[in-house]
């Protein structure tokens, strides 16, 4: 029997295979194509004190082996988000790991005190790419001491253990990662998107509406490979590790680059089944490469 | 899988029906034509491309019906866009159904205020399923409302939809 359970801080995963935050939205949609019990896990859209409605549109365009995305955080607002969709999901026997963002910190502590005390709710994914109104729009994850007192406020107020989404736009995520880790975060997730543009070759305009947007899918693996593999080795704390993944093959080299765990994204948007695919696949593939668990994997490239 | 949704209300026709389309709009139209004529409804095909080269069908949407052509480059049928031949034509029909790019769902159903009228939105999409938020358009009937093209759409009724 191959052993896919997975221990992290808050969280014991059946597998290590769960929908990335903004992707699944809060999984009505895909809970008609599958048992959502079936996912380790399920990171949910972001949500913010009030209801927003997002960017203008087009919101997203297709690229290279990827896709640019600029949504704008669109959510229901915390009420909306405590009030129906986290009591809709209570249905399924799966820990939720709330996504939680805002423009100041005090949005940030609001959110994670009271969104942390729903009962699925099991850890916070603390989304530190967006811009800090009150810092001049630099964005709260490209600082480290921006980062670090972020995941310190948040921390004091969370009853579950967080996470800090970190975010790829950055010279050195290393040192992002140790300010998180410094501030008291209890994990990392990464990597959100790399920024992008595209332009329509024949108006010359960029086809986002927002001008840039965020990249995602296959075409951002390898960063994001690289960036986990340099973080793992410089922290102590577990990482939920994504970009790209779009098979079970993709789910193992991250494991090995340094995961605890995976997200995937896009790759939903091409195969809504993709989540349980991989981890249908899981355990044969793990048997062919000599394994008896997915917890053997987890950093082997550090090991060799 | 494509998007989910819905699709043109053909019940909503009584006698005589608008079909206006423009570029990769007007090929949907013709299985709704074909449906509408099926039920005893005459239709009236108003539709624009881009030049002689993009027009698609032009012989079959005849056999149905009147079919009026606008090119924007005028290399055949009347030249600019569709607004120009509806404001050419009499208002005698009871509903109008409309595919093609926003700005042109917005100038037909500003031709058209007073009739019923069905417009099937484009939108660039991610997920196709409701679950993504790239779809999204606000709506007239409050502030913070809105509807996700590709779930709730694509077609809806005149007047709902803000783009
Ligand atoms: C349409 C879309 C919406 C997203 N929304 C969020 C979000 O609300 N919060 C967040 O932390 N990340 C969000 N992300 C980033 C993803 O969670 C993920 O980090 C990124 O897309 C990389 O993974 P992938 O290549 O598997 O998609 C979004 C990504 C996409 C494509
Ligand atoms: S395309 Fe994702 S919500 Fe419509």
């Amino acid at each position: 029997m191959t052993n896919l359970a997975i221990k992290l801080p808050g969280l014991e995963l059946k597998n290590p295979i769960m929908p990335a935050s903004g992707c699944f939205g809060f999984g009505k949609e895909y809970a008609q194509l599958y048992d959502l019990s079936q996912l380790g896990a399920i990171m949910i859209k972001a949500t913010t004190v009030e209801t927003r409605l997002g960017n203008p549109t087009p919101r997203v365009a297709e690229t290279a082996s990827g896709m640019l995305n600029a949504i704008g955080l669109q959510n229901p607002g915390l009420a909306g988000v405590l009030g129906s969709e986290l009591p809709w999901l209570e249905q399924f026997d799966v820990p939720i790991i709330a996504n939680v963002a805002g423009t100041t910190t005090e949005d940030y502590v609001e959110v994670a005190k009271e969104i942390s005390k729903a009962p699925n709710v099991h850890a916070l994914e603390i989304n530190i790419s967006c811009p800090n109104v009150k810092q001049g729009g630099i964005t709260f994850g490209t600082d480290p001491d921006v980062a670090r007192e972020l995941t310190q406020a948040v921390k004091a107020v969370s009853s579950v253990p967080v996470y800090i989404k970190l975010s790829p736009n950055v010279t050195n995520i290393v040192s992002i990662a140790k300010a998180v880790e410094a501030g008291g975060a209890d994990g990392i997730t990464m990597i959100n998107t790399l920024l992008g543009m595209r332009m329509d070759t024949k108006t010359g305009r960029p086809v986002i509406a927002n001008i840039t947007g965020g990249l995602s899918g296959p075409a951002i693996k390898p960063v994001a490979l690289r960036m986990v593999y340099e973080v793992s080795q410089h922290t102590d704390l577990p990482i939920i590790g994504m970009g790209g993944i779009t098979n079970v093959d993709d789910a193992i080299d991250f494991l090995s680059a340094g995961a605890s765990a995976v997200a995937v994204g896009t790759a939903n948007f091409v195969n809504p089944f993709v989540c349980t695919e991989i981890i249908e696949k899981l355990p044969e593939r793990l048997h062919e490469l000599g394994f008896d668990s997915a917890e053997e994997l987890i950093g082997r490239s550090h090991r060799l | 899988m494509g998007p989910l949704g819905n699709g043109f209300p053909v019940e909503e026709a009584a006698k005589k029906a608008y079909l206006i389309g423009g570029g990769i709009g007007v090929p949907p139209l013709y299985e709704l034509s074909k449906a509408l004529n099926e039920r005893g409804i005459e239709t009236v095909h108003i539709l624009g491309f881009e030049s002689k080269d993009a027009v698609f069908y032009e012989a079959e949407f005849k056999s149905l019906g009147d079919t009026h052509i606008a090119t924007v480059d005028g290399s055949h049928g009347t030249q600019g866009f569709v607004t120009h031949i509806l404001n050419e034509l009499p208002k005698d029909f009871d509903a109008y159904f409309s595919c093609g790019p926003t700005a042109m769902l917005e100038a037909v159903q500003w031709a058209y205020p007073e009739k019923k009228g069905f417009l099937s939105y484009e939108q660039r999409m991610g997920c196709g399923i409701g679950a993504c938020f790239a779809c999204v358009c606000r709506t007239t009937k409050s502030e913070t409302d809105y509807i996700k093209v590709c779930s709730d759409g694509p077609v809806f009724q005149a007047g709902v939809v803000i783009s």
